[in-house]
């Protein structure tokens, strides 16, 4: 559903991203990796049409460079990093954001806000000020606003995708999962979902695709299992990573080498030898 | 919470839910009921002792005899104009406020303290002082409609410049849009303060009086020459409401939510400065209603567009003219010009609001 050709950025006299190719499915959750500062950001900015770009991106055939912000938004959801309001809003008021453009406009809207609310934990919290949430409890109302605004994975026939920047980055545990769920029930609904993650373990485990970025470019992409080796991890972080497989119901986990990692990030020799 | 002490302290259930559509809406329909018995008192209140509601009654039915010529003047001609003039001013300071506040996401963007009315009145005063000379032939072509579309093309030259230096990657920086905001109000008084050293006794006289603001001078064409601006603009600002409420989220996450950005801006940014140029050219430098109002109301409705700007424009003809019967009857029989009252109510309110807000922004 989703495809991109040949992406290049340039910031400025820089250019952050040199030719990206990438393409997500539908029924499929991508995961974006890297290190801090490889573009995965700058990537999916290109990739919603946020920021200019040269190449290619469709979604669902549609050219997103010359859509129409509306028709865009029928299609894909995107929750950005952080997002800060000035304005005193209740959660409740938050959520209903999401449903700005007439899409839906047969829709209970009250009814939907419940819903997202509830599909994040936040249920009952739709009277309180968002100004006045914990960071992990924003972060939740956000991603509620961008499910409501495409609650349906397929939409009159068309695949529908949300566009997810780290969007575990500040939760606890037991919410990490239970968005990590979110997305695979979105993706296993017929939707589509690409989502930067710093967790290589929750990658490992809900990811169908995995691509793995590094310095502006993609260094490997595939299913999870050929793209987290330790060859891959190491040469990208710059630090040794055992993958193991065990406990029942994971695939495999991945750990630090800490030991390893504390010699190698200590000798500067190590460190400039890929 | 003494729930059990107090029934009237539970909020009602739409409260709790975090819906304020119903409270707002009542909110309405109690503001406009406000308005309606507030002009009427503006009508009936003034210098001589006449009664509006019988002057109004025999208007309407007709029988033309049971008034006086005296009082027909005092009404239609005089009080009249200066009460639609007010509501119009009112409701343009309030709506372009929120507007803007809206547009730069930051509670304390008004045009009258980030220099677009100052950018406004450089366009009016170019205008009263260089009409008859240098600029002749532009006033000519304008007629009457002249001096408000020399305050629109000020107001919509800096908060252009306002907007291009205070917002970056689709961020607005409060801290860049107040100093800029100095900055551009400091332009514009030097070239207002020059054009002010040419002007003649006459000229100095109109613009002494106009500069502190007022609605004194209200008169017919004064009204005709500013409601083909203000009375569109009041209208059309509700269709802008999901595109200001898409925008308090920043720029990129409106247009992922389907607002086409740039395009929004520039119909919010010209809306804007047409209504600011147009209440700055009649009434010159009232300052403070812009910012009271929708506080006040995002306060107690909340900050959702759809219900904030209608409520923005009915609160802001109200307290504008209650604060032009103020600046009538303290000083009576004279007037005190109506920027001053209110300065002396907003100027506290605005510390109010920055000292409340101050953990919570970038300041």
């Amino acid at each position: 559903m989703l495809t991109a050709k040949n992406i290049h950025v340039r910031l400025g006299k820089t250019e952050i991203l040199h030719g990206i190719d990438i393409a997500a499915s539908q029924d499929h959750f991508t995961v974006i990796i890297g290190p801090n500062g490889s573009g995965k950001t700058t990537l999916l900015r290109a990739l919603t049409g946020e920021i200019g770009f040269d190449g290619d991106v469709h979604l669902n055939g549609v050219n997103i460079a010359s859509a129409r912000p509306v028709e865009l938004a029928s299609l894909r959801g995107v929750l950005p990093q952080a997002a800060n309001l000035s304005f005193p809003f209740t959660v409740h008021e938050v959520v209903r954001l999401g449903l700005t453009t007439g899409v839906q406009t047969d829709t209970d809207v009250p009814g939907r806000i419940g819903q997202a609310l509830a599909a994040v934990d936040m249920g009952g919290f739709g009277g309180r000020l968002y100004q006045e949430l914990s960071g992990g409890e924003q972060q939740r109302v956000q991603l509620a606003r961008v499910l409501a605004q495409v609650w349906e994975p397929v939409f009159e026939g068309l695949p529908r995708c949300l566009f997810l920047d780290e969007p575990i980055s500040s939760l606890d545990i037991k919410h990490q999962l239970q968005i990590m769920q979110i997305a695979r029930r979105y993706a296993d609904a017929g939707g589509g979902v690409v989502a930067i993650l710093h967790d290589l373990n929750l990658t490992a485990h809900y990811a169908d695709h995995v691509v793995l970025m590094s310095q502006g470019r993609v260094h490997a992409s595939g299913a999870p299992k050929e793209v987290l080796t330790p060859e891959n991890l190491e040469t990208v972080y710059g630090c040794p990573m055992a993958v193991g497989q065990v406990p029942p119901g994971m695939d495999f986990f991945v750990l630090p080498l800490i030991d390893a990692a504390r010699r190698g990030l200590a000798s500067p020799k190590l460190a400039v030898s890929n | 919470m003494s729930i059990s002490l107090n029934a009237a302290a539970v909020p009602p259930a739409d409260m709790q839910s975090g819906d304020r559509t119903v409270f707002a809406r009542r909110t309405i329909a109690l503001l406009t009921i406000v308005l309606l018995i507030t002009a009427l008192l503006s009508l009936a209140s003034g210098a001589t002792d006449t009664s509006a509601v019988s002057v109004v009654w025999a208007l309407i039915s007709g029988q033309d005899d049971l008034i006086s010529a005296v009082e027909r003047v005092v009404i239609l001609d005089i009080r009249m104009p200066r009460t639609l003039l007010g509501m119009m001013i009112g409701a343009s300071l309030a709506v372009s406020g929120a507007t803007m506040q809206g547009l730069f996401r930051n509670p304390l963007a008004d045009p009258g303290i980030v220099g677009v009315s100052a950018g406004a009145g450089l366009g009016a005063v170019s205008f009263i002082v260089l009409g008859g000379s240098v600029l002749a032939p532009v006033a000519a072509l304008f007629g009457i409609y002249h001096v408000p579309f020399a305050a629109f093309l000020g107001g919509l030259v800096f908060t252009f410049a306002l907007y291009r230096i205070s917002t970056s990657n689709g961020r607005t920086s409060v801290a860049t849009m107040l100093l800029a905001g100095i900055a551009l109000g400091a332009m514009a008084g030097a070239f207002t303060g020059l054009l002010i050293f040419w002007a003649d006794d006459n000229q100095l006289r109109d613009l002494t009086f106009w500069g502190l603001g007022s609605v004194a001078g209200a008169t017919w064409p004064k009204v005709l020459a500013v409601a083909p601006i203000i009375l569109p603009i009041l209208f059309f600002a509700p269709f802008m409401a999901r595109g200001l409420n898409a925008m308090t989220l920043g720029e990129a996450t409106a247009q992922h939510l389907g607002i086409h950005v740039q395009i929004f801006k520039r119909v919010a940014i010209v809306m804007v400065a047409a209504a600011t140029g147009a209440s700055v050219a009649v009434s010159g430098g009232i300052g403070f209603v812009g910012i009271v109002v929708p506080h006040l109301l995002r306060l107690s409705i909340g900050p959702d567009h759809r219900y904030l700007l209608p409520a923005c424009a009915l609160l802001g003809a109200i307290m504008l003219l209650f604060a032009d019967a103020i600046a009538r009857q303290i000083v009576a029989p004279a007037e005190l010009p109506i920027g001053i009252v209110t300065a002396t109510v907003g100027a506290p309110f605005f510390l109010w609001i920055l000292l409340r807000r101050r953990g919570l922004m970038d300041i």
